[in-house]
């Protein structure tokens, strides 16, 4: 496909938006009743119907999490289309939107990692700044505080910020609603897995108060780690310097984890409302952190807690949050770190006929203290916002949300531009599209490693080296949508969309220099001249009977990198190529039915096409042959309040490792109970 | 991926059982608690009606409930009352036949495609709701301008009234029938547009009598109908239904009705209602809820 063509579609696209639509009836609104219509913030920073909404987002309501009977927010995601979800191994998981992990490829390891996905609870980002990613394990969020996860598919730099480049996942978490409850949730299975969720919520006379707390424990599906010396699966005490490092102090602990949670709040429908949460989190666990010479894995410990205080007057909303703690990775003192993470914001919603206007102004601080960055480092940004919807007909809305984001490091400022139009061509067809830019933070290791290491007893010494000027990853996509509802809970979705990123980063070996008899290696981590372009497809197909209802979706992409690197050696030479660490088709199918009152089952399956990861440091390959996960949950409510479930897991053809050089995943089979009280 | 299509096919084709064909009872749906419109329970303690009146609504489902339930029991037509669901459902039901009727719609361009209708059998009245301390003067639409307005999400007042809002009006849409009135009572909303009568009601339920008022003049008038599914097993029970009611129409029965329910609204406790109301609705028995 050439770049031409989908402009041409857009601009046809954008010019059939200004013109002059029939007022569109909606075929659902209710009376007095609920319409039951799914609505999400997340797209327009406002509640708008799902459907209505200008970009690719899909939602995940917490009925649909229960009824699939996923045991983590990742798990969960496979739901969802466009969203590719790896396990490395028991309940630990990578998850990337639409692709890119391995483009280009042959970069480092932890380059794997997601780094153009932005994770928020609440509004709150969730990320790693140290060395970019998103720390899955460590969530604060147990599955039954999920009142639902919205997803949005492409760039949202212009509404959310840095690393929002290749989507964004929002956990929306439930605030209590009753006068007065309690539920706990019990769950249980192979592998030594155990789920332990309870909760309690009041409402206080204006006020609503609820605390949450869950402990989760897996055990892995082995106790062998990938070797790159030897090129196999050895135990711990096999792999090289694991006397003196000692990195695998429980080889048989896939995941360990324990959070509480407190929420105040009152009703956002007052003049002045507030929105209080606290929570804390501590968990171990297995995963791929910062790269080792000797084995992929590192085990991680994370303990971190975090504010974060919503106050709204009217149309002025202001946002404060903070979070603090330590992450380690054992066996690798150099790689801990104590972290700081502030967010700030002041915005308002200005109103007028046809017109929303929404300025803003973003502060964000992180800090993290760690020897392998040379003590306590920060990364701050000040960012100015800008969004404006524009409805010049009932049936057609224009959108421009701008952002410029001025950061200490790099000392370049970065704007981010979302242009956005929708069009109903009828009441039941919305016919969208976009330009959408976005990019990556800087991180910490990034731009402020700056190491030399001596190798006793040689006169040799290595550096290894950030760049504080380093240019930051970007991300322009095109999109073209067309959402159509063919009667009531029957509706698709097609949507087209060239992605274009540069700008990636890397550590590059410039080699040795010998002065003096003393030879020095340097390591200098620099922008890589690889552009990489990914063209996709996304069909998502909902269809629903009294009884039953399916959802089957399906992702097929093609990503091209020019200028692909051979090596991380300088000088670099390159290459044209089809980068293949994307599956060329990935998606999945969900499917519930209602087969007596107090009975319900859910089928879901999640596909991922072969493919192959590549990276350079430690130099390595792995192919990956198509794989079909199947997750079967049968539910039984036993009497009000009561009810219970099993469900059998990681169902596949398939059962190699998912991710580069990490456990076999085998099946899992779950036994919970759910309990509930109202007063 | 040959995989993926059968289990697709075949997840598809399970539970597809073919449905009983026999039309046995019209089943009838409309909103939970609709008031006066339809409901299913009476109005409990926290109603506007005082207890005298609320007690004479007993064993009775509302003005189109009423009138749906009379139409059924003249024509000897079976009928069954299914159970509360969200709207959408109720919507997604009838169309799906599913359920036979819908006792109690709004009259729209895509509902008219999916659905049959009865003539109109009520007016409804659509009301500005204000502050009782920030009242103002409305005549006419372009009073509201530069006010802020609240509305509920896609909810229609008919084409006229729905061009000038949007050409000239600052509306925010909400979900939730009671943000209307929370928001108006937070002052993060001049007015509230809704139903006169069932606002009253629910900002009684919501215990905002002595804060918000409703406005004298009607922003508009829109009539409600009885909708028909066109997927109906029993369609021939349909066509009676509608003819029955049609007759209603004529012979003053559904006058009868709306009289009643309008004098238990409008009428202080203890005035006269409606003529012969209540003889309507001793005929009316056995409903069972599904």
């Amino acid at each position: 496909m050439k770049i031409p063509d989908l402009k041409r579609v857009m601009t046809g696209l954008l010019a059939l938006v200004v013109s002059q639509g029939a007022i569109a009836d909606n075929l659902f609104y209710g009376i007095n009743d609920e319409s039951s219509r799914i609505t999400t913030v997340s797209a327009s920073k406002h509640d708008e119907d799902l459907f209505a909404s200008p970009l690719s987002i899909s939602v995940l309501t917490a009925e649909r999490i229960k009824n699939s009977g996923a045991t983590s927010v990742p798990e969960a995601l496979r739901l969802l289309p466009g969203v590719l979800v790896r396990e490395q191994t028991n309940g630990v998981y990578e998850v990337h939107l639409r692709g890119l992990e391995n483009a280009p490829e042959g970069n480092s390891l932890t380059t794997l990692n997601s780094r153009l996905t932005l994770l928020m609870i609440d509004n709150r980002i969730v990320y790693d700044y140290f060395d970019g990613g998103l720390f899955w394990q460590s969530l604060p969020v147990g599955m039954d505080d999920i009142a639902r996860i919205e997803v949005i598919r492409g760039p949202a730099s212009a509404l959310y910020g840095s690393n929002a480049a290749q989507g964004v996942i929002h956990i929306i978490t439930k605030r209590a609603a009753n006068s007065g409850y309690a539920s706990a949730s019990v769950k249980a299975g192979t592998s030594n897995s155990s789920d332990l969720h309870a909760e309690a919520g009041t409402r206080l006379g204006e006020h609503a108060l609820r605390v949450s707390g869950f402990t989760n424990q897996r055990d892995r599906f082995q106790e062998t780690y990938y070797s790159f010396s030897d090129g196999r699966y050895v135990a711990a005490s096999e792999l090289p310097n694991s006397d003196s490092f000692k990195p695998y102090p429980d080889p048989n602990q896939a995941l360990k984890s324990n959070a509480i949670s407190l929420n105040l709040n009152n009703s956002p429908e007052s003049q002045w409302h507030y929105d209080i949460s606290l929570n804390h989190q501590d968990s171990e666990s297995h995963r791929i952190y910062i790269s080792s010479e000797d084995s992929p894995f590192t085990y991680n410990t994370s303990e971190t807690s975090a504010m974060n205080a919503l106050l709204a007057y009217g149309n002025l909303q202001t946002r404060i949050s903070h979070q603090w703690g330590e992450n380690s990775a054992e066996g690798f003192p150099d790689f801990n770190s104590d972290m700081r993470l502030t967010q700030a914001s002041l915005e308002y919603s200005f109103r007028l006929p046809k017109w929303l206007i929404q300025p803003g102004i973003y502060r964000e601080e992180a800090s993290y203290d760690s020897p392998f960055i040379g003590g306590k480092r920060d990364l701050n940004t000040t960012a100015y916002m800008l969004r404006t919807e524009f409805t010049p007909t009932p049936a057609s809305r224009l959108i421009a949300a701008l952002r410029l984001d001025d950061y200490n490091v790099p000392s370049e400022n970065y704007p981010s531009v979302q242009l956005l139009g929708s069009y109903k061509l009828t009441h039941d067809t919305l016919l969208r599209g976009g330009v959408m830019t976005a990019h990556r933070s800087a991180f910490m290791v990034t731009h402020y490693l700056d190491l030399t290491f001596d190798y006793p007893g040689q006169a040799l010494s290595a550096l290894v080296k950030g760049d504080p000027q380093g240019k930051l990853t970007q991300v322009k996509t095109y999109e073209v949508a067309l959402r159509k509802q063919l009667s009531f809970n029957h509706w698709f979705e097609v949507e087209l969309f060239r992605t274009e990123a540069d700008d990636f980063l890397g550590s590059v070996n410039e080699g040795l220099v010998t002065e003096n008899g003393f030879t020095t290696s340097t390591i200098q981590i620099q922008s890589l001249p690889s552009q990489v372009t990914q063209h996709g497809l996304t069909l998502n197909w909902l269809y629903e009977q009294a009884q039953w209802d399916l959802n089957v979706f399906l992702t097929g992409q093609q990503t091209r990198v020019e200028s692909q690197i051979e090596s991380l050696n300088a000088p670099l030479t390159t290459y044209d190529t089809t980068n293949r660490g994307t599956p060329a088709v990935y998606g999945g199918l969900d499917f519930n039915w209602r087969a007596a009152p107090t009975w319900f089952l859910n089928t879901n399956l999640y596909y991922l096409d072969d493919h192959e990861l590549r990276v350079s440091r430690p130099i390595s390959q792995i192919d990956f042959s198509s794989r079909l996960v199947a997750n079967v949950t049968l539910r039984h409510d036993f009497w009000d309040g009561v009810s219970g479930y099993i469900s059998a897991r990681n169902l596949s053809n398939n059962q190699d490792p998912q991710y580069f050089y990490t456990d076999g995943i085998d099946p899992l089979y779950m036994i919970g109970v759910d309990l509930t009280w109202i007063r | 991926m040959k995989l993926f299509g059968w289990i697709v096919i075949l997840l598809t084709a399970l539970p597809c059982a073919a449905d009983d064909q026999v039309c046995e009872t019209l089943k009838i749906s409309g909103g939970t608690h609709w008031f006066p419109f339809f409901f299913r329970e009476l109005p409990t303690e926290d109603s506007l009606l005082p207890s005298d009146q609320r007690d004479r609504l007993q064993g009775r489902n509302g003005i189109l409930g009423d009138i749906v339930l009379l139409a059924a029991k003249r024509a000897n037509i079976p009928v069954i009352i299914t159970e509360p669901k969200p709207w959408r459902r109720i919507l997604f039901d009838l169309s799906q036949g599913q359920t036979d009727v819908l006792a109690g719609a709004l009259k729209t361009e895509e509902r008219a495609e999916l659905f049959s209708f009865s003539d109109a059998v009520y007016y409804s009245e659509f009301r500005l709701f204000v502050r009782r301390d920030k009242q103002f003067t409305f005549h006419q639409l372009s009073d509201l301008k530069h006010r802020n307005g609240v509305k509920l999400g896609g909810m229609s007042f008919g084409q006229t009234v729905d061009s000038y809002i949007f050409d000239n009006l600052i509306m925010e849409e909400v979900s939730e029938t009671a943000s209307l009135f929370r928001m108006l009572e937070a002052k993060r909303a001049d007015y509230a547009i809704f139903h006169l009568n069932s606002g009253l009601e629910i900002i009684h339920q919501l215990a905002m009598d002595q804060t918000l008022v409703a406005l004298p003049n009607a922003v508009a008038k829109e009539p409600i109908f009885v909708a028909f599914s066109r997927r109906s097993r029993c369609s021939a029970q349909i066509s009676i239904l509608q003819e029955e009611i049609r007759h209603m129409l004529g012979d003053g029965s559904v006058a009868g009705i709306t009289d009643f329910y309008n004098s238990l609204i409008q009428l202080p406790p203890g005035a006269q209602l409606g003529k012969d109301a209540n003889s309507y609705y001793a005929s009316l028995f056995g409903i069972r809820v599904q």
